[in-house]
């Protein structure tokens, strides 16, 4: 089960690295034009109003959003197999591990942090084109990653009472 | 003083013990039912907590009191 849930967040992270690198080729090409490729992405979006600007502005943000976003999960889905395979070897209790998942709760707020930056962004493409761009405030994010900091303290203290129940004879 | 070096000060006289019974750490070992590593971590000084119940079975097979096999030194002299 343990193998199993490995091979997932590996395969998850080939994922992750394959999509951000799909549409950091998008974004190289949307910057390129080449034969009026921008044209064909914004059309129907009005220039004149500025709703092709904002639009525009949209996917560009959202774009350059990817690589940082790539690395954040990267960091969470690598550290989580770590992580699972830590315990499956029977040492959860570590200070490695602790690190981790602070290192996953890092990414996690640095997640939080770019999807209220995509909002942003989304609303004010809706209000410019009339069409609704798809976000909404999710607060599950912003729970999980305080309990991760938490988790990694008991951790910390989970590592200190292995060491001494290690010690007693 | 760290925490953990402080620990040092209380002095494990199992070898002085051992010795003065002409008893060996494996024989202990199997009379106990410790591991031979555990007795080890113990009379090396290395050991961070005894149980009441070890204390008891060293101090059944040694016929000592814990006094005899636990000593406190404010010097941080665990080779007593």
């Amino acid at each position: 089960m343990l193998e199993a849930t490995i091979w997932v967040l590996r395969v998850a992270n080939w994922l992750n690295w394959i999509v951000a690198a799909l549409l950091m080729a998008f974004f190289a090409l949307l910057l390129a034009d080449p034969e009026g490729f921008r044209d064909t992405i914004f059309y129907g979006f009005d220039a004149e109003t500025g709703a092709r600007a904002e639009v525009r502005n949209y996917l560009f943000g959202v774009l350059a959003l990817v690589p940082p976003l790539a690395v954040a999960v990267h960091f969470i889905l690598t550290r989580l197999a770590a992580l699972v395979r830590d315990t499956a070897a029977g040492a959860a209790f570590t200070l490695r591990n602790a690190q981790r998942l602070s290192t996953i709760g890092w990414a996690l707020l640095a997640i939080n942090v770019a999807d209220l930056f995509y909002g942003w962004l989304s609303v004010r493409a809706s209000e410019a084109t009339g069409e609704y761009f798809g976000w909404s405030l999710s607060f599950t994010g912003w729970i999980a990653a305080p309990m991760l900091f938490v988790l990694a303290h008991v951790f910390r203290e989970g590592t200190a009472m292995r060491e001494d129940l290690e010690g007693t004879v | 003083m760290m925490p953990g070096e402080e620990s040092h000060r209380i002095a494990v006289r199992l070898d002085d013990l051992l010795r003065e019974r002409e008893m060996t750490l494996t024989q202990l070992s199997d009379r106990i039912g410790l591991t031979l590593a555990n007795l080890s971590i113990l009379k090396t000084g290395k050991a961070k907590a005894i149980r009441f119940s070890t204390l008891e079975a060293i101090c059944r097979e040694l016929d000592c009191q814990p006094g005899d096999l636990l000593r406190y030194s404010n010097k941080g002299d665990t080779e007593q």
